[in-house]
């Protein structure tokens, strides 16, 4: 049987809004700002230190080929620059300062994640406060749109042009490299294969 | 360059500052900076060497609820990111060259920023007030924005030199990629 | 090889509901009976009403109310006519739902299509100043969708709503299409259409292989939460809704009104299938993704199948997962773009089984005549109608990010090579092949001639807007 609906009258969460200061062309800059705890911090220290050396990184965030650049920064307290500020920001928490460059609206970005590896999620942010770790998506959604810095102004020097298509382009670019290369000195016939062969090679980019 | 650099992926780096903004000058910044054009006619497209970044403003952060101490902002912070090509000294360079005057205009409104006319000072307020990455990570970590533009005009060159050969002789074929793409790469 | 969690047992989060997979009874006298169920029909019509008075419209919607067709099974071969009721945001307002309840309804639907056109792809030929009258402008208010066993019964419909509407003051038709099957039962491109509907948990239609989500080497139902709101969605918990009595047994429905430029497709399958290796023929089939008599490409990529067709444990068993490449079904196909499947990219179906749609939609137009390649001046297409229990997370992926956009598959801005409405004219299909093979230019051979976004109310929502009795 079905269960009754939980009472939803507040305005549901919108699709992606005009102009929101962190979209350009196809691409959406999510920056998240959201507290650690502290007995997670030294686990967290370490795997960011290991992802630089083994490419976590590359098999489980880029594999997706829809994030550009993407950043992890955490710490405790902002700079400080004397009057007329009024005092150091100390936080009672490590602040883990998030940032991705990628394609499409975000709610498809997060899908990707609660879906795909929602093991990642909770192990980089699960360990922040009350934090609603994948799966499901909407919750994580929902999180997402309350702690998404908005505003501000975002540039992109491709701004519509998506990772898949950079690395087509370079793919064909590569492939063409080679081609000229061994292509030297081949008759004709030779020649149409290796150029067949190239094109087979690269046509996910064409 | 430092070996074990987290702010490099390749031969992009990051850049991440933090400038608290003088109390009472929030919205005159907001104004601002969402008042730049966006496109070829930002004022970033003239920074070669960038590939993408943001400009916003933190006023507070969101409470979690639940157990959480909340933390209350005493400053608001202009947060300006930056991935770009190369190193930090090269690419401060370029915005005091460039866009001197868009990049006082916006941080003039910060706590004893100095200008970019004392480049030197220039560059020791950005260092300081930026956040070293844990983990940056990048698509393409070999490619600069130049060798990406160059690949999707190349990449374009080879579909039409597709579609206008499909179906000529092995000779003809030939003779046209030699003539087409012998100096292209 | 992607690194993909499976579902992960430990870590879950308190609260979440368990996913087994119970059996769901959807409340089929409260739901008007088209979004589980396809009619056959070999008439119908879509007719736009505009209310002029408050009043006297909700009384002929009270009027209406009994008539209305719901989900429960018919008995024999069922009534000579079915009519189901949706209204636009514009005709919610009218009929003076409170703010309150008005806010809780979705941006989109609250914009409506025409507000949305740079981002559906709604340009030039096809941009909201040059639809039909009556849609797009906020006078469209409620749509009435008549189906008949002939046109007699139709008409009778037709008129009564004409007339009475226009005696009583209460209501005036703004905007009407016919929409006639083809004899062949194909559509005006010469296709064999609305072979692939999701499978929806609990409707009672017995699914074919493939109609679902991909499960094991099987397939299983999507969740009915996609398609109708107050049930559980693929993402385990409700889909978020308007509040009550919209919150349950409805739906929010898309209509677009697509001209097909028959002709135009004739000559473009002329020229570029003389020129491409495998013959227009085929050609027709790598734009599709079928051929024409229904033939799924990733099945039978050589030649259409009869024994295929004739099957309906075959027609539509296929994925994407084997194929990666495109070298059977090309990555820019209609069918493959329009629902993925468990294409890799796709993550087996993971970033995909929450876009699914239900398409009722229906040919109108008399045919263009048999190997006629010069547009002979009438209007005909395809009126495209899907429900779907979020406008935005379903109809505009698809149409938005997969059909008018190509980067979700790694295909840049090339745009769907059936439906899809190049910038310039000019766009280009590649069909991945060995060698692969580009067509450019590939031109576009629909038009948009008008559409809306509807709310499709449950019986008891229905009764509440015309009476303000609630169940």
């Amino acid at each position: 049987m079905t269960t009754a609906p939980a009472e939803r009258t507040a305005a549901p969460t919108a699709p992606p809004s005009r102009n929101p200061g962190n979209v350009h062309g196809r691409m959406t800059a999510l920056t998240l700002f959201s507290p650690v705890r502290l007995k997670w911090r030294p686990v967290q220290k370490v795997a960011f230190w290991l992802g630089k050396y083994v490419p976590l990184a590359q098999t489980h965030i880029l594999q997706f080929d829809f994030i550009h650049y993407v950043r992890w920064t955490v710490f405790r307290d902002f700079p400080y620059d004397g009057p007329p500020q009024p005092k150091r920001d100390r936080l009672n928490y490590p602040y883990l300062f998030f940032e991705s460059n990628f394609d499409g609206p975000w709610q498809h970005y997060i899908d990707a994640f609660a879906y795909c590896i929602p093991g990642d999620i909770r192990f980089v942010w699960g360990r922040g406060i009350n934090f609603p770790g994948p799966p499901p998506a909407e919750p994580l959604k929902r999180w997402i749109a309350e702690n998404s810095r908005e505003g501000g102004t975002y540039y992109q020097a491709f701004p519509n042009t998506g990772v898949k298509e950079v690395k087509g382009a370079l793919a064909v670019r590569d492939g063409l490299r080679r081609l000229v290369v061994e292509s030297k000195g081949l008759s004709p016939e030779e020649f149409k294969a290796a150029y067949e062969r190239f094109l087979h090679e690269v046509q996910h980019g064409l | 360059m430092k070996i074990f650099d987290h702010d490099r992926a390749g031969v992009a780096s990051a850049l991440t500052t933090f400038a608290p903004i003088i109390p009472g000058e929030e919205e005159t910044v907001r104004e601002l900076i969402e008042a730049l054009p966006q496109g070829e006619e930002s004022p970033f497209a003239r920074l070669p060497q960038l590939h993408c970044s943001r400009l916003h403003i933190l006023r507070e952060l969101q409470y979690q609820g639940g157990g959480q101490k909340p933390d209350e902002l005493a400053s608001s912070y202009l947060v300006f990111t930056s991935s770009y090509d190369g190193e930090l000294d090269d690419y401060l360079d370029t915005i005091c060259d460039e866009i001197p005057e868009e990049a006082d205009s916006w941080w003039s409104h910060c706590v004893a920023y100095p200008g970019t006319a004392d480049r030197a000072a220039f560059k020791r307020y950005i260092r300081s007030h930026h956040r070293k990455t844990s983990l940056f990570a990048a698509a393409y970590p070999p490619e600069t924005v130049q060798s990406v533009r160059d690949a999707l005009e190349l990449r374009r060159r080879v579909v039409d030199f597709v579609v206008d050969t499909q179906g000529l002789s092995a000779a003809e074929l030939q003779r046209r990629f030699d003539e087409t793409f012998a100096e292209a790469v | 090889m992607a690194y993909v969690e499976e579902t992960p047992r430990q870590g879950r989060p308190f609260g979440l509901p368990s996913r087994r997979r119970e059996e769901v009874e959807i409340d089929a006298a409260d739901i008007q009976g088209n979004v589980i169920r396809g009619y056959s029909y070999p008439t119908a019509a879509y007719i736009w009403l505009r209310i002029d008075d408050v009043d006297r419209g909700k009384a002929l919607l009270a009027r209406m109310l009994d008539r209305i067709t719901t989900g429960e099974l018919w008995e024999g071969d069922g009534p000579a006519t079915a009519i189901q009721l949706a209204f636009t945001y514009a005709g919610l307002e009218r009929l003076g739902v409170p703010e309150d309840v008005l806010a809780t309804f979705p941006e989109e639907f609250r914009e409506g299509m025409a507000a949305r056109a740079d981002l559906l792809g709604d340009r030039g030929a096809s941009a909201p100043e040059r639809w039909e009258a009556g849609l797009g402008t906020g006078e469209a208010h409620v749509l009435v969708t008549v189906w008949a066993i002939d046109n007699e019964h139709l008409d009778e419909v037709r008129e009564e709503l004409r007339a009475v509407g226009a005696q009583a003051g209460a209501t005036t038709v703004i905007n009407e299409t016919h929409a006639e099957a083809l004899e062949s039962g194909h559509d005006h491109f010469g296709f064999y259409d609305g072979i692939a509907q999701p499978a929806v948990r609990g409707s009672g239609v017995a699914a074919r292989p493939g109609d679902g989500l991909r499960e094991g080497n099987g397939w299983r139902d999507v969740e009915t939460g996609e398609f109708l709101l107050g049930y559980r969605d693929e993402d385990g918990d409700l889909p978020e809704a308007p509040a009550a009595p919209f919150d349950r047994n409805g739906t929010f429905m898309v209509y677009r009104k697509l001209a097909m430029d028959v002709a135009a497709f004739r000559r473009y399958l002329e020229s570029a299938g003389r020129a491409y290796p495998g013959g227009p023929e085929l050609l027709a089939a790598k734009i599709v993704g079928r051929w024409r008599d229904g033939t799924p490409l990733a099945v039978s990529p050589d030649a259409p199948d009869p024994d295929v067709v004739q099957d309906p444990a075959r027609i539509n068993d296929f994925g994407y997962a084997d194929d990666p490449k495109g070298l059977r079904c090309p990555i820019s196909s209609h069918i493959r773009r329009a629902n993925p499947r468990d294409d890799r990219r796709f993550f087996g179906g993971r970033l995909s089984r929450r876009h699914r749609i239900v398409r009722r939609g229906r040919t109108y137009g008399p045919p263009l005549e048999e190997g006629a390649l010069e547009d002979d001046g009438a209007e005909r297409g395809l009126v495209f109608v899907c429900f779907a229990a979020s406008i935005w997370r379903q109809f505009e992926t698809i149409q938005r990010l997969w059909l008018d956009d190509g980067d979700a598959f790694g295909l840049g801005s090339d745009k769907d090579p059936l439906v899809g409405c190049p910038a310039d004219g000019a766009g280009k299909l590649t069909i991945q092949g060995d060698p692969p093979y580009i067509v450019s230019p590939h031109p576009g051979f629909v038009t948009m001639r008008g559409g809306e976004y509807l709310f499709q109310p449950s019986i008891g929502a229905l009764r509440w807007l015309a009476t303000g009795a609630r169940d």
